[in-house]
């Protein structure tokens, strides 16, 4: 296809220029013969001086053409039988009448070209007619031509060659991608397309196919996990109050021993109804379309509100509010969005400082750029191993260094789930054993005071 | 009255630690925030050609830093008269103190103990110009915080302590 339209368009080119360029040799030379028959008519005709001197230029400066003829016909008083001088002079009738009548005309006849002009002198009338053959045309024509015809030829090689080339650069990789692509399932996510070295649009392709494999495959890992992790966690307080009613019951006992295995079993109870309560926040927030009230939220207000609430459960915290950065117009602090979600959220992540910071000193900051509400959150407790920050969103995860303190790695996911409803952003920045940072910015509600 | 305080800058957010210790200074004073950045444009006639200030300002500022900048101008929001960026492309002194001069420039912030990385082939050390001009110079330690060690880089604007 590309390469007919490449053929088209040189062939389009090639007849533009051979027509050109043959009406300009024609031109060109009829210019040329008629300047001669001037000049013959000048030197032969009238008898002067200056007749002489024309002789003396043409035969110095014109250069013969080949084959060339001069004639003169005198055209005697009124006889004007054209058809006869045409046939004496191996003429073409219509070519001598115009000469007659115009003053002068051009006429071919195969290779011999022919001019004339009419000239009036004492009181008669001459036609001059200058015949030769066009050698310019006649070579330099056929060249052109043979070599237009070769650098099409040669130019409709190339491209064919090119398009061959490009469809094997182009067409069969995708071909290729397809068809590897079309054989990744659910069950072989593993497999990855063969990146090539060169660096084209396609190896670029084949990245990004890449990484969307990468995502699918965390994504269904994560899947995966969470079933099996939920369900690990829900049993094994299940497990216990099974285990603890079993040996309860296996004989008669004390009160004292049955207050003592009931208490157990409300125990593992509370754990799992605190668990079953966490993974429906987790749901509720992950989905969207969800109908959440959001409401004028005064986010310093939010921050005191969770500090009270955490002073209450721990009273020995050490978090500290650092407000020195907070705006002059303390009205542009207000967001948009859902005070519980957000009074979970915020909650959850001081709660996480604080535990795992061993109660040392957490600050929370809070300050106001053109469009966020950024609001950092900073420890300096036992942090997240490098490697495992990539997986700290993932539901039950807990990072390796989390043995000594109870979770179940609820929390993170929920609240950046819960930020993602109010279109934030969270960022996490630890190093093992320093401490941590959580940054969370919340687009400003843009209320009119 | 009114000051007008340059600041070197290299674009990053620890530099603003010297915004913040020029404006608890002036703490009744409003103030012109001058932010400069030392650049080398070379004498190649396509490079003076192409040069333009807001596409060099495009490449070399985070949006993390100005989004820190937008923190600070809402904190001083009633103190700050003018905030900008300026990039100085002199070689001498003397263009240096027109500079100076042209800006209105009453005094200059310069960090005493950290040094202002180089974000480009195209930046440029001016600090020698900074030693050499008669304008008021204030020195400033930068004094990190304990929790210096972790750092996310807009965090980095509220471990300062100021």
């Amino acid at each position: 296809m590309l390469a007919s339209t490449f053929v088209a368009l040189i062939l389009v080119f090639s007849v533009f220029i051979y027509y050109f360029n043959s009406r300009y040799a024609f031109s060109d030379f009829y210019k040329r013969l008629e300047i001669r028959a001037f000049s013959m008519a000048k030197s032969d005709l009238d008898q002067k001086t200056t007749a002489d001197l024309i002789r003396e230029f043409k035969g110095e400066y014109l250069e013969p053409l080949h084959e060339e003829k001069h004639v003169f016909i005198e055209l005697d008083g009124k006889d004007r039988d054209f058809k006869k001088i045409a046939e004496e002079n191996k003429l073409n009738e219509d070519f001598v009448r115009e000469i007659y009548e115009n003053g002068s005309s051009t006429y071919r006849r195969n290779k011999l070209f022919f001019s004339g002009i009419r000239y009036d002198v004492n009181n008669k009338n001459y036609l001059v007619i200058t015949s030769a053959v066009n050698y310019y045309y006649e070579h330099h024509m056929v060249y052109m031509r043979n070599l237009l015809i070769i650098s099409i030829a040669i130019s409709s090689i190339i491209v064919v060659l090119i398009a061959y080339w490009l469809s094997k650069r182009l067409i069969n990789p995708i071909k290729v991608i397809t068809e590897e692509v079309n054989l990744i399932g659910t069950e072989n996510l593993h497999v990855r397309l063969d990146v090539s070295d060169n660096e084209d649009e396609l190896t670029q392709l084949i990245r990004t196919f890449n990484n969307m494999l990468d995502r699918l495959e965390t994504s269904f890992e994560t899947q995966k996990n969470f079933i099996s992790n939920a369900s690990h966690e829900l049993n094994t307080p299940l497990t216990s109050i099974i285990g603890e009613a079993d040996v309860a019951l296996a004989r008669e006992r004390s009160v004292e021993e049955y207050v003592e295995v009931l208490q157990q079993i409300l125990k593992e109870a509370e754990k799992l109804d605190k668990k079953t309560k966490a993974l429906l926040y987790l749901a509720q927030t992950g989905f969207n379309g969800k109908v959440l009230v959001f409401d004028k939220v005064r986010i310093d207000q939010l921050i005191f509100d969770v500090h009270e609430t955490i002073n209450r459960i721990h009273p020995d915290n050490k978090i500290v509010i650092d407000f020195s950065l907070l705006p002059e117009n303390p009205e542009m602090l207000k967001i948009k969005g859902n005070e519980q979600l957000l009074h979970l959220a915020l909650s959850n992540i001081l709660l996480n400082s604080y535990k795992y910071s061993s109660n040392q000193s957490v600050k929370v900051s809070l300050g106001l750029s053109e469009n966020q509400v950024i609001l950092v959150v900073t420890d300096s407790g036992i942090g997240i191993p490098e490697d495992e920050l990539q997986y700290i969103y993932d539901p039950f995860f807990r990072a390796s260094n989390t043995r000594n303190f109870e979770g179940y790695g609820i929390g993170l996911p929920l609240t950046r789930n819960i930020i993602k409803i109010h279109k934030g952003e969270l960022n996490v920045y630890s190093v093992q054993n320093e401490g941590t940072i959580v940054e969370i910015k919340l687009p400003v509600g843009k209320y009119t005071l | 009255m009114e000051q007008t305080i340059m600041i070197l800058t290299d674009f990053s957010i620890d530099s603003l630690y010297l915004v913040k210790k020029a404006l608890d200074d002036y703490e009744d004073q409003s103030v012109n925030i001058l932010m400069v950045h030392g650049v080398d444009v070379s004498s190649y006639p396509s490079d003076l050609l192409f040069f333009s200030k807001s596409v060099l300002y495009s490449k070399l500022v985070s949006e993390e830093f100005k989004e820190a900048c937008s923190v600070l101008r809402n904190r001083y929001s009633s103190r700050i008269n003018s905030f900008r960026f300026d990039f100085f492309t002199g070689f001498t002194n003397a263009a240096f103190g027109n500079f100076l001069e042209g800006n209105k420039v009453d005094k200059i912030y310069v960090a005493g103990n950290f040094q202002n990385r180089h974000l480009s082939g195209m930046s440029a050390d001016i600090t020698g110009f900074v030693r050499k001009c008669k304008t008021e110079k204030i020195e400033v330690d930068y004094v990190a915080s304990e929790e210096g060690a972790v750092s996310g880089q807009l965090a980095r604007l509220f471990q300062m302590n100021a």
